[in-house]
């Protein structure tokens, strides 16, 4: 969009970026508190979900109730990963198994003795799942809504065949793995500034990638599709190559998210396949701004720290006020708060200095 | 040589049919016009050499190629370009980027994620730009363009993607007598390296460009000619030109 507004100059866009990033990394070096740390990092994990959602609702166009898949999937694989790393060969098998009456351990966990094999399974088998999921729905040219009520459904049936498979994976009880990851040799602690730094790392490289995939002619492209899908087939462009890509981009970092979550939590459970949880993915970019990656991140990170601020007082009231909060922002901020600063800078910032136009134009996609 | 040739394209909507065996050559470096009444099946044809719709029967070689059945990037790939009939530029993206965006040199999406600027483009976009009247406008949200402007981005776009064959849907409708003028002007200097089928309205718009016309009516061909020749066919007054007898019209 052409504007003098200095909210879509693409180098002030990255210099924002740059401060984000900066603070992201800087926090241990303020906080010292573990339990502080843990739940911050949590947090990182959920701004790297609202990225993911960011990409393929505010860049693609495509509202996903699903992301949970992915992450969730991953969130499994990586827990399977670190229980493994607790069994012996005294004791190959988790406990729960026993008491689910396996005598042995199961087919699909074997590749998890491995912790490499497992960290890649956990990875790249939900982003492929996904990516192929993605894939046959574009092929098919499903699009808008009627991909938000297909990610849903598979969202449902994997929630449900995780419950259903108790004996591979202990039903609604879900996995808690007895010790923090080990990586060569080394534990990493989920409260240490370590975990902290894991994290922060994966989600200032993940956005800064996320942001740059944007700003480039993939990026044109994409809001090109988002505005017209028709249009750009005309012009040569192979319309479901770019969509699935987006989609599979989007589902390998919620697969990321999901490794991290477990290596913060040492649990994972069907609750992070629930549909609450995604739609909630969904609620903290809509109210951040689903077409800013920076604002979708805030969104999760502004939602969560209310949540942990005052959830524990209002309980499931909380989801009351927020379910008020987001159709609020849906009706009155369809931009979400990213378009509260879209228009703060501009009233502040443009009596700066004569109205000149900029002679490069400006990017073309949101902060 | 024909560059398109077209042959018993036929389509049929339940019992309702758009195109009747069709058939149409169209020979490179000329503009050939196609008109008809509404509902006479220039937009379906259109449709269906750019792979929007799919034929029931016959043929449609490009450059010697049948591309019936193609993807419609696919097709576009081969060398087709298509302004639409209401135009299609992304409203939300300035000029500039309409046109980067056409510049589609490169489809490919991962080797698209490592591109960065305009780059190459620069210059095709300077040109495109100049020969549509754009260049003063290359920062403008295409949002904000008149309506003459905007139909202009569209050519402009059609023409980024430098395609053997620019089909072009009323170009100039909505244009003002000045606008009309000067697509005439592109459209003739076009016609000198590319090939053009344009459906069009505007008589003084097609006398002033046609090296051929196609007639259309019930979605067959019922006339072909040059303009002058299909003026004097007392059939094609009768079923579109309607310059006789207004009852008759009516």
């Amino acid at each position: 969009m052409t504007s003098s507004n200095l909210y879509h100059n693409s180098k002030a866009q990255w210099a924002v970026y740059a401060v984000f990033f900066i603070i992201v990394l800087a926090v241990p070096a303020v906080i010292d508190d573990s339990y502080t740390l843990n739940l911050l990092a949590t947090f990182g994990v959920f701004a790297m979900l609202a990225l993911s959602v960011s990409l393929v609702w505010g860049a693609g166009g495509v509202l996903t109730l699903g992301q949970g898949v992915p992450f969730g999937l991953a969130a499994y694989c990586m827990a399977m990963t670190m229980q493994m790393q607790a069994q012996t060969p005294d004791s190959p098998m988790p406990p729960f198994m026993a008491n689910n009456s396996l005598t042995q351990l199961p087919l699909m966990w074997e590749p998890f003795k491995s912790t490499t094999t497992g960290l890649l399974i956990a990875l790249f088998f939900p982003t492929v799942l996904w990516t192929l999921f993605g894939g046959l729905m574009f092929a098919a040219r499903v699009h808008g809504g009627f991909v938000a009520v297909m990610t849903l459904a598979m969202l449902s049936a994997i929630g449900l065949l995780v419950l259903d498979i108790q004996p591979y994976t202990d039903g609604a009880n879900g996995i808690t793995p007895p010790n923090a990851l080990l990586i060569a040799g080394h534990s990493i602690d989920p409260y240490s500034p370590t975990a902290y730094i894991i994290v922060a790392v994966a989600l200032v490289v993940l956005a800064a990638l996320s942001k740059a995939l944007l700003a480039g002619k993939f990026g044109l492209v994409t809001h090109a599709i988002r505005t017209d899908s028709e249009r750009t087939r005309f012009l040569g462009y192979n319309v479901f190559l770019y969509q699935t890509l987006l989609f599979g981009i989007a589902g390998f970092i919620a697969s990321i998210a999901g490794c991290l979550f477990v290596m913060l939590e040492q649990y994972v459970s069907p609750a992070q396949l629930d549909v609450s949880f995604s739609v909630g993915m969904v609620i903290w970019t809509g109210v951040g701004g689903r077409a800013s990656l920076l604002w979708a991140m805030l969104g999760a990170l502004l939602i969560n720290a209310g949540q942990t601020v005052v959830g524990d007082t209002l309980l499931n009231t909380w989801l009351l006020f927020l379910g008020i909060f987001f159709i609020l922002v849906v009706r009155f901020l369809p931009k979400g708060l990213a378009g509260v600063a879209e228009w703060l800078v501009g009233f502040f910032l443009r009596r700066r200095g004569p109205a000149q136009h900029q002679a490069v134009a400006p990017a073309h996609e949101g902060g | 040589m024909g560059l398109l040739k077209i042959t018993g394209l036929s389509k049929k909507y339940g019992a309702v049919t758009v195109l009747d065996g069709f058939n149409l050559d169209v020979t490179e470096c000329t503009l050939r016009c196609l008109l008809g009444p509404n509902g006479a099946g220039k937009t379906t044809a259109m449709d269906m050499i750019t792979g929007r719709q799919r034929a029931d029967t016959g043929s449609i070689l490009f450059d010697g190629h049948e591309i019936r059945g193609l993807r419609e990037d696919k097709i576009a790939r081969r060398g087709i370009g298509r302004k639409f009939q209401i135009p299609s530029v992304i409203r939300d993206l300035t000029v500039q980027e309409n046109l980067f965006l056409a510049a589609a040199d490169e489809v490919n999406p991962l080797r698209n994620m490592f591109r960065f600027g305009i780059g190459r483009a620069r210059g095709r976009i300077d040109y495109v730009a100049e020969l549509v009247g754009l260049k003063t406008r290359l920062a403008a949200a295409a949002g904000f363009l008149s309506h003459g402007e905007t139909q202009w981005l569209e050519i402009g776009i059609v023409l980024m993607q430098d395609p053997k064959l620019l089909l072009m849907d009323e170009p100039a409708a909505g244009m003002t007598e000045h606008e009309a003028e000067k697509t005439v002007e592109i459209f003739n200097m076009l016609k000198k390296t590319h090939t053009l089928l344009v459906v069009e309205h505007d008589m003084a718009f097609v006398r002033g460009v046609a090296d051929a016309v196609t007639v259309m009516h019930l979605g067959s061909v019922l006339a072909e000619g040059t303009m002058a020749e299909i003026e004097k066919n007392d059939e094609v007054r009768h079923v579109y030109l309607g310059t006789g007898d207004v009852a008759d019209a009516a």
